[in-house]
């Protein structure tokens, strides 16, 4: 165990921690060792823009192929190093702060498309391919990989697995577990490790790719993933509309759901809209162009009826792409040219990211109520974006003690309800406030000591992002 | 003898009449749908209870016996064959639906609730549990989270391991463990997906929380006749390639179709290559237009006719030729072995080429039934038990097969596991490494391996001699 670093602040408010293993004659011996591992050109030593969590890296290396992540991660567990990989660099605000980082593995060289048959419909990608670079090539073909997180084009593939990136699309194609059917992944013992396969049904030994989804790194780097595929859909089309409150929207949502199975839909928050008091509900549909059209016609009928009972006041209605339907009185949501592309800016509605972003996990049926406690105590000081059919509130905030009042009150009732309420990002400052109390994660994980074993079965002297997953005694 | 002071000791857990010692009982759990090899167990427990499966794992962990898990028998790649486990836990007393939230789309059973059970307990609500192998009006939930079961409307709706929310898992050493939940996103690894697929190699699996999806209020359900397997094949490709997801998309070849049609009576034709049964389902807007669209692709890949289920009825009876295919399968020949390889789609007709060829070159009879969206073929040899050089040509052609599967990119097993029959050759399909990686992925579970042995990862013990096969398995 090292001793605390010393902590300095920079002017982003956010504080940094000093190398933990400063630059001396150990050091330098490592250096040369990861050096000849990969060319002397691809490493360098580590600045502020390489912090993760405020935590500096002492090195930063950029292999280029898995082999040499694999040789890196050998020449690190010899030396004692402790390692963090990074993709776009996006969501590195992931987790817990590691406890300690000497090596920043950059895998964004490491970007090649290695096998796309469109008649099979999957795809093999390096892991610092991006979502957008992936898309460029899949879109001619008329496919895509339906998975939409905020920012999308730039998050690169191996983040996205280790992150477990998602967005509104999740609800009806699934997010990461859905879509990875393999895997290849550099472990601590400089060895490179496939699992699953390579084609879109395969049972054949254990599922070792499913616990690296989300692991943030813990248990291996991911260099390379085989994914599955979609035909990029026919039409897009949603619908979107502002209520006064979040349990009525979350009600409604749910009465649209059963009316007819939407692709997406997803709640925001007074704040994330533009200018508007109410609550934002978007909702979308995918497919043949006399399918969601349908969809659009039976939510409009629905909520044409709900409105009329309820006196109106609350609903108003417009639909994409066909442009506005009704007036609405305080432009609740900007037009936008198709669903798709609604769908992506109400995906984003907390990029740029808030200083903190808290994640509630929780029944669908039980998102309007937790977004209506949250928003009480949090008084107009966060925004709000609910995916209501995976049941995930986040709550957008700049304040400590906001995200610490709701951690210690609203935290309980998740839990007792079965649900969870982490830390999902936050900026160093906050970040390392929360943690270790009131803790990044909670109380609700399942199954922790066979995680611990877990972690420890595959990185026994805990050198990848040490600390950073629930389960990950670090 | 040892078991028979167990079995005592399992009787005052379960009760007399749930401990099976005698050898005729045993019988039964001589083997699974996998009949090539066969082997009974010492004793057969079968709890009533998750809490009392809990307690039989806690006396063997006590003493260290291993033990094998058995949902309805109805797995295909011999994994309840018990090697070095003198106990079988039956799970099939296990039958309770605990809970249906019909609003948050959820469903907790018990192991040994029968896949087919979940659907209909949830028909009236107009929800569907998705995963539906042929077997499902017998095979339970526990059996299909143990082999990550698959089946022909997985092509749109994913297997059993994307419907899986949470599991009670009864570690080897007694330990229950509640791994994921009803709510998504809990922190942590995702030790349900790891355990989904393993084959009851990391436990017994008690309960699960299973996730329903809405029930489709529309089919299109088309039967495309072709002269050539290669030409259904094409149609296969052209269907996916027009960006179409059907909900299934399975081919039969033209021994299949006789023996369906000898079986059911369904009207389908004798001398035709191959037939696709298509499915669209969903809500009806839309339907129409894709299944013309089908059909005019089947056409221009040289399809003699597209018949259209006219009714309900119609549809039902053709996919009861599509799912009880096996069964049909039965009249052609005294015995039959289904393999369970896969490949990328775009390789479909040159693995149906090289099937052909293994047929000819072993002197065998070979059927076609398959997942043709999903590359996933399901070959079925047939064989006359008695016939011990049948035999021995039946197991060289399906290895021949399954590694032609594996030399075209595709893989071992599609959804029937590995169990024991494809243990041999998982070496084709990952290195020392990977399958180190695996077994250390099985200790974190089992660190002793009593539950399941010598199951799905090769080891010193896996290579058994081949028992003489007795008698032709239930389907």
């Amino acid at each position: 165990m090292k001793p605390p670093p010393d902590t300095t602040s920079d002017e982003a408010g956010g504080d940094l921690m000093r190398p933990a293993n400063p630059v001396d004659a150990i050091a330098l011996i490592h250096a040369d060792q990861l050096r000849s591992a990969i060319g002397a050109e691809y490493l360098r030593s580590g600045g502020e823009s390489d912090a993760v969590d405020g935590v500096l890296p002492t090195w930063v290396a950029a292999p280029g192929t898995g082999a040499e992540v694999a040789c890196l991660l050998a020449t690190a567990n010899e030396a004692g190093l402790t390692v963090v990989a990074r993709g776009g660099g996006g969501d590195l605000d992931r987790g817990a702060p590691p406890r300690t980082l000497d090596l920043l593995l950059d895998l964004r060289r490491i970007d090649a498309i290695l096998e796309h048959d469109p008649g099979d419909m999957r795809v093999s990608v390096q892991a610092g391919c991006t979502l957008g670079a992936l898309s460029d090539v899949l879109a001619p073909t008329g496919q895509w990989l339906p998975l939409d997180p905020p920012g999308w084009r730039k998050v690169t593939v191996g983040a996205a697995i280790a992150a477990d990136l998602h967005g509104p699309l999740r609800a009806s194609q699934g997010r990461m577990r859905d879509l990875l059917l393999g895997l290849k992944i550099a472990g601590v013992d400089g060895k490179l490790v496939s699992g699953g396969g390579r084609v879109v049904k395969n049972v054949a030994g254990y599922d070792l790719p499913k616990v690296h989804i989300g692991a943030l790194g813990t248990l291996g780097v991911i260099t390379e993933a085989t994914l599955r595929l979609q035909p990029l859909p026919r039409s897009e089309r949603a619908l979107i509309l502002t209520l006064a409150c979040p349990e009525r929207a979350a009600q409604l949502g749910l009465e649209l759901r059963d009316a007819f199975e939407p692709a997406w839909l997803e709640i925001l928050g007074p704040d994330t809209g533009k200018g508007t008091s109410g609550w934002t509900l978007a909702i979308g549909a995918l497919g043949h162009p006399v399918t969601t059209a349908s969809a659009i016609e039976t939510w409009r009928a629905l909520i044409a009826n709900q409105t009329v009972n309820e006196n109106r006041g609350s609903g108003t209605v417009e639909v994409y792409p066909d442009g506005a339907v009704e007036p609405h009185p305080d432009g609740a949501v900007e037009p936008h040219p198709d669903g798709a592309a609604l769908r992506a800016a109400i995906g984003a509605a907390l990029l740029p990211a808030p200083a903190a972003v808290l994640r509630a996990s929780t029944l669908p049926s039980e998102v309007g109520k937790v977004l209506q406690a949250c928003a009480e105590q949090a008084a107009g000081k966060a925004c709000f974006q609910a995916s209501l059919l995976s049941g995930t509130v986040r709550v957008g905030l700049a304040d400590l003690d906001l995200a610490i009042k709701l951690l210690r009150t609203m935290r309980p009732v998740l839990e007792d309800g079965g649900g969870a309420l982490i830390v999902e990002r936050a900026e160093p400052g906050i970040k390392r406030a929360l943690h270790p109390e009131p803790g990044i994660f909670g109380e609700n994980i399942r199954g922790l000591e066979l995680m611990r074993r877990l972690k420890n079965t595959f990185d026994p002297r805990a050198m990848l992002a040490p600390g950073r997953v629930a389960g990950d005694p670090g | 003898m040892k078991s028979t002071a167990l079995a005592s000791r399992l009787r005052s857990i379960v009760g007399d009449k749930n401990v099976l010692d005698g050898d005729e009982a045993l019988l039964v759990y001589e083997c699974d749908g996998y009949v090539l090899e066969r082997g009974t167990p010492e004793v057969v427990v079968l709890p009533g209870t998750p809490e009392e499966a809990a307690a039989v794992v806690r006396l063997l962990a006590k003493d260290g016996v291993a033990f094998v898990p058995r949902g309805a028998g109805t797995g295909l790649s011999g994994g309840t064959l018990p090697l070095d486990a003198p106990v079988m836990i039956g799970l099939s007393r296990l039958r309770t639906i605990e809970l249906i939230d019909v609003r948050n789309r959820r469903i907790q059973v018990q192991a040994g609730v029968v896949n087919l059970s979940v659907s209909r307990a949830v028909a009236a609500a107009r929800l569907l549990y998705a995963p539906d192998p042929s077997s499902q009006a017998a095979c339970t939930i526990g059996g299909n989270i143990a082999e990550n079961s698959g089946g022909p409307h997985t092509l749109k709706y994913g297997v059993t391991t994307n419907h899986v929310l949470a599991l009670e898992l009864v570690l080897a050493s007694g330990e229950v463990v509640q791994l994921g939940g009803a709510v998504e996103d809990l922190p942590g690894y995702d030790l349900v997906g790891a355990t989904v697929g393993s084959e009851g190699t990391f436990g017994l699996v008690t309960r699960a929380v299973l996730r329903l999806v809405r029930a489709p209020s529309a089919f299109r359900t088309l039967l495309a006749v072709f002269e050539r397997v290669d030409d259904a094949s094409e149609a296969v490709s052209a269907i996916i390639a027009a960006g179409i997801v059907p909900a299934a998309l399975e081919m039969m070849d033209a021994l299949i179709l006789q023996a369906v049609e000898q079986a059911y009576g369904a009207g389908l034709p004798l001398d035709a290559g191959a037939v696709l049964l298509i499915e669209l389902d969903g809500p009806a807007a839309g339907l129409d237009e894709e299944a013309f669209e089908i059909e005019a692709l089947c056409k221009a890949n040289r399809a003699r006719e597209v018949r259209r289920a006219g009714s309900e009825a119609e549809r039902a009876l053709l996919w009861k030729c599509r799912k009880r295919a096996f069964g049909a399968v039965g009249r052609l020949a005294r015995n039959y072995c289904t393999q369970d390889g896969v490949v990328p789609r775009t390789r479909l007709p040159e693995i149906q080429r090289k099937i052909a060829q293994v047929a000819e070159r072993y002197r065998l009879k070979i059927g076609n039934v398959f997942h043709a969206g999903d590359g996933n073929i399901h070959p079925i040899l047939l064989f006359d038990e008695r016939d011990a050089d049948e035999v021995r040509r039946v197991l060289e052609a399906g290895r021949e097969i399954l590694e032609a599967c594996v030399a075209l990119g595709g893989s071992l097993s599609g959804e029937h596991g590995i169990g024991v029959e494809k243990i041999q050759q998982m070496p084709l399909l990952f290195s020392p490494d990977d399958l180190d990686a695996m077994l250390r992925l099985r200790r974190v579970f089992d660190p002793d391996q009593r539950a399941n042995p010598h199951k799905v990862l090769p080891d010193s013990k896996s290579c058994i001699e081949m028992r003489a096969p007795r008698r032709q398995a239930a389907m």
